[in-house]
């Protein structure tokens, strides 16, 4: 039998941008103020009055080509069987290369404890049966997370009769968060959306 | 409120197909995935499961079934309960940054005695309970021949009842809650209308959903348990979503269709659409002739006035689009509308509410499934022996607003300054925060401050609040999450439930309870209001509460409450079209589209258009100041979150760019915000600064401030301010903060209702938060 494989689903035509995920993700795991693994990045597009929102939830694609996995010298980055990405806070010395080789900007330096962190899928409760914090907060029931090589499951499903979207898809990693009906450009320029998780402003790009 | 009873529910063949049925609608993934969605939490590093119990969130008003996560004797996380028919696994924001206001680094664990004089140099001192209650229940004896001069204040007086068991039992009517100041104008036109406080679109059955000025999928008063359910009637029952509003929201950023709407003047939207059904012939004549108690001539000769073309003329909103969406709704059935306080918290707000539910009425979209349905809620009898109700006051019911709730709070406050009229002994304050929350918060401030008018000032609070921080003596009470109550809101599912809100950890340090305050402080005030707290333990005073829901004993009473956290009635489906039996709750047991009570105050009768005063006549400089909420922040309740407060920590003016630049600020630029004497001649200047952010979701008419931002007080996390470990108790440590960092890069924003003067619609006595006039200079 296949490894399990899991993934995330996200669908932009239930999402209403209300942040409940970044701040399950602060509560879950213990996230210090200053930095995210879960973040809303929101944008306002069109000129009055053709305006309109978008918004696009982050955190880590847990890539299965992941690159930070690839460079991190002390292989305390690395990959779980079921496609997490994991890191060993023991092994971890703060030299900070998976930042720099992350496309996507999800990586922070937890300033507690001055080590790299990020989204792990709630891999303690992956484990535990559970699903993710944000999952299972959702108001809108917008986030949909499974092991997609179970095709029965909900997320194979959704992945099987739905157009999806990745984040960057050229950079050739195969990240394991996918978009419904995201929009262009909110998806576009991640690796500036440092600006969200630090400065909070509810919004802070116009285009 | 009504009230349910069993004849009510339908009965049904198979008890089992109702929960399947509620089940799938609380979340439609929950059988197909196979990871389980909520009821378990596990420690991050051991796996291993932590102990929970199920209660109640009181972090906005909505109420939603929470599951609290502990490790050794500690909260470590919040998640929704999955038993719970509103909101199930689901939380927002607010509901998951509870932690924060429990371990709230300034949280009060001691009674506190002022010294100094009141206001900003005030200090405390702390005492013992007993010195505490001791001194109070002087103060409270020394009114005893006088009960009216004790006046309480709280927030949500229906969910309050122990509060208002005390006022009544000491003789006193002057509980006052604080509706005035959020939804009284919708909870006086619905109750006039049909004979209940509020209403709830079932807007997942729904066809087509038409919204004037609600913004549900950022703030609602179910928040959580609507907005799902919002979602699910677009995705899966492919509900058509049509927004008017006067700014981009959530809400509108999600409709198919959005339209700007002049500001004041949705119901003259809502009246010509009202006119098209009527003229084109596609109302409900059977449902109009039978159930309203005007005849169609009637309503097409009083709508007649509202053409498209004038509505077009003076809302902005072209005839065109009124004719089609008009047309579209009479012809979508089922159908709603969805309205709140932008557009009833305008002095027009109680006849606008009634306008958009006129739509419902003309197309038979009332109580029905997917259209505006009656509030289904339980209502929960005080326990027995209940102190008999005193006299009406005018405080809690103004003179000058008869058809008002009582809790026209908004109205009462500057009454207090008539000290003859009004004397008050003791004033008591509980989880509502008028020097915050109130209109002209400045001229709250000073009342309270005033020792002539407020002799003593016993504030309720576990935070030291603005309100607080005016006391005369502090009982550090528990928050939400260490505390009892019996919890009731109007159903999403419109299947009606109770819930339980029980302690999930201990009270911290020497804080207790409002039971534990209440009953110890009316057997030290005596004089016979100790008979009414003679409840051995909070349990049986809760066991005498729930006394009065049928099915609910049977099914285990507390003891169910306490290990599920909810209860409804698993043989209960929706009983939509309840009037069909009895009639409406209305003194003609119809939908009174015809008001007498409306009429008798001199206001027309039937649903209107009144322009506002404040708005004709504005100037090119003149622009219109919107207060909204956001899904972050609750009003006064949640910038003490941490979580919270680091996303949303300020408030900046939003502004159309094309209005910005006739007034020559950029983007960032830093900004005065007066309002205009247009508003209220008598009020004094008042402006406030923040930075303004140029957004093209704006009218240009209208600039906008979020709700909740601008602490004067409250503590160091809504200060923005860093707090040294050391100087926090051991309790309520948190390395966080030490990484508040918002306030010192940032600011913390403006409390927008320091420049709203007390203005409230005659009619509902709710506060017209959208009536202010300003201009705003760069400075």
């Amino acid at each position: 039998m296949a490894n399990k494989r899991y993934a995330m689903v996200i669908d932009m035509r239930r999402c209403i941008g209300c942040h409940a995920c970044t701040v399950a993700c602060k509560a879950e795991m213990a996230v210090p103020l200053e930095v995210n693994a879960t973040w809303l990045k929101i944008i306002e597009k069109g000129t009055y009055p053709d305006t309109r929102r978008y918004y696009l939830p982050r955190m880590c694609n847990n890539c299965t080509d992941a690159i930070c996995a690839r460079n991190c010298p002390t292989k305390a980055t690395y990959k779980r069987d079921d496609g997490i990405v994991m890191v060993d806070q023991h092994r971890c010395i703060g030299c900070k290369y998976c930042i720099a080789s992350c496309p996507y900007d999800t990586r922070y330096v937890n300033p507690l404890k001055n080590i790299v962190q990020k989204c792990y899928f709630c891999s303690h409760r992956v484990d535990a049966g559970l699903q993710p914090a944000c999952v299972e907060t959702c108001p809108t029931k917008a986030m949909i997370f499974g092991d997609k090589n179970d095709t029965k499951s909900e997320v194979a499903q959704v992945l099987a009769t739905n157009a999806t979207v990745v984040l960057k898809k050229e950079m050739q990693t195969n990240p394991q968060v996918f978009y419904i009906s995201a929009d262009e450009t909110v998806m576009s320029n991640v690796e500036k959306d440092i600006n969200y998780r630090t400065e909070g402003t509810l919004i802070k790009i116009r285009i | 409120m009504r009230s349910i009873t069993r004849r009510d529910f339908l009965k049904l063949g198979a008890a089992s197909t109702a929960l399947l049925a509620v089940e799938s609608q609380l979340s439609p993934i929950a059988r197909a995935v196979e990871l389980v969605d909520g009821g378990r939490s596990v420690n991050r590093t051991s796996g291993l499961p932590r102990s929970f119990l199920p209660s109640t969130c009181t972090q906005c008003p909505a109420g939603c079934g929470i599951i609290g996560y502990v490790e050794e004797s500690r909260l470590v996380k919040i998640g929704g309960n999955t038993k719970h028919i509103s909101n199930g696994s689901s939380l927002c924001a607010r509901g998951q940054a509870g932690i924060n206001a429990l371990y709230d680094p300034d949280r009060i664990l001691v009674p506190l005695k002022r010294t100094g004089t009141r206001g900003e140099n005030a200090s405390w001192k702390p005492i013992s309970w007993d010195a505490a209650y001791a001194e109070i229940a002087d103060h409270m004896s020394s009114i005893r021949a006088n009960p009216s001069q004790f006046v309480y204040l709280t927030d949500d007086l229906e969910n309050d009842g122990l509060g208002r068991r005390f006022a009544h039992a000491f003789g006193s009517a002057n509980a006052l809650g604080a509706a005035g100041v959020y939804d009284a104008n919708k909870r006086v036109a619905t109750r006039l209308t049909w004979g209940a406080a509020g209403d709830m679109p079932d807007v997942a059955n729904s066809k087509y959903i038409l919204v004037f000025g609600a913004n549900p999928l950022e703030s609602h008063p179910q928040f959580v348990g609507f907005a799902q359910r919002l979602i699910n009637g677009m995705q899966n029952n492919q509900a058509k979503l049509v927004v008017f509003d006067t700014r981009l929201n959530n809400t509108s950023a999600r409709a198919n269709e959005f339209y700007y709407v002049n500001p004041g003047t949705f119901a003259l939207v809502a009246l010509s659409m009202a006119n098209v059904i009527m003229q084109e012939g596609l109302y409900n004549r059977n449902f109009v002739e039978q159930w309203t108690n005007v005849s169609p001539q009637q309503l097409a000769q009083s709508l007649a006035q509202y053409t498209p073309e004038r509505a077009q003329a003076e809302t902005g909103v072209p005839a065109a689009v009124i004719r089609r969406i008009a047309s579209e709704f009479a012809s979508t059935f089922p159908a709603t509308t969805v309205s709140d306080s932008m557009i009833s918290n305008h002095v027009n707000g109680t006849q606008t509410e009634r306008a958009v539910m006129l739509l419902n009425i003309l197309t038979g979209n009332i109580d029905n499934r997917g259209g505006l349905c009656l509030p289904r809620q339980y209502n929960v009898a005080d326990a027995q022996p209940a102190p008999p109700a005193p006299a009406p006051s005018g405080l809690a019911q103004p003179a000058n607003l008869p058809l008002a709730s009582l809790q026209a709070v908004a109205e009462s406050l500057p009454l207090l300054k008539d000290r003859q009229k009004y004397p008050v002994g003791v004033l008591m304050t509980r989880g509502f925060n008028p020097v915050y929350s109130n209109p002209d918060n400045a001229a709250v401030a000073d009342t309270l401050k005033d020792e002539t008018i407020i002799p003593y000032h016993v504030a309720v609070s576990p935070f030291m609040t603005e309100t607080a921080a005016l006391a005369d003596i502090i009982l550090p009470e528990t928050t939400y999450l260490e505390d009892w109550n019996i919890e009731v809101r109007p159903s999403p599912e419109q299947v009606p439930f109770v819930a339980l809100r029980q302690p999930v950890v201990p009270p911290l340090e020497s804080s207790k309870s409002f039971f534990d305050i209440s009953t110890d402080l009316a057997k030290r005030v005596g004089g016979g209001m100790e008979q009414y707290f003679a409840f051995k333990s909070v349990e049986d005073y809760l066991k005498a509460r729930i006394a009065s829901v049928s099915g609910l004993a049977a099914a285990g009473g507390l003891d169910y409450l306490k290990q599920h956290g909810v209860w409804y009635d698993p043989k209960s489906k929706p009983n939509y079209g309840s009037f069909a039996a009895g009639g409406f709750a209305t003194p003609s047991g119809k939908l009174e589209v015809a008001s007498a009570r409306i009429s008798g105050l001199g206001f027309p009768a039937m649903p209107a258009y009144e322009p506002i005063t404040a708005f004709t006549n504005l100037e090119e400089k003149d622009l219109v100041l919107t207060i909204f909420d956001t899904a972050i922040q609750t009003d006064a309740k949640t910038a003490n979150c941490m979580w919270l407060d680091e996303i949303q920590h300020n408030n900046p003016l939003w502004i159309n760019p094309d209005t910005a630049s006739k007034l020559g600020i950029k983007d960032g630029d830093k900004v005065k915000i007066l309002r205009s004497n247009k508003t209220n001649a008598e009020a004094k200047e008042r402006s406030v600064e923040t930075t303004a952010l140029l957004s093209d979701g704006l009218h240009p008419k209208v600039v906008a401030l979020a709700n909740g931002c601008g602490h004067t007080g409250y503590g160091s996390i809504a200060q923005g301010e860093q707090t040294p470990k050391d100087k926090i108790e051991k309790v309520l440590q948190n390395p966080n903060t030490e990484l508040v960092w918002w306030g010192e890069k940032d600011g913390i924003g403006v409390n927008a209702k320091q420049i709203v003067p007390k203005a409230v619609d005659p009619i509902g006595g709710g506060q017209a938060w959208g009536d202010v006039v300003v201009n705003v200079a760069k400075i």
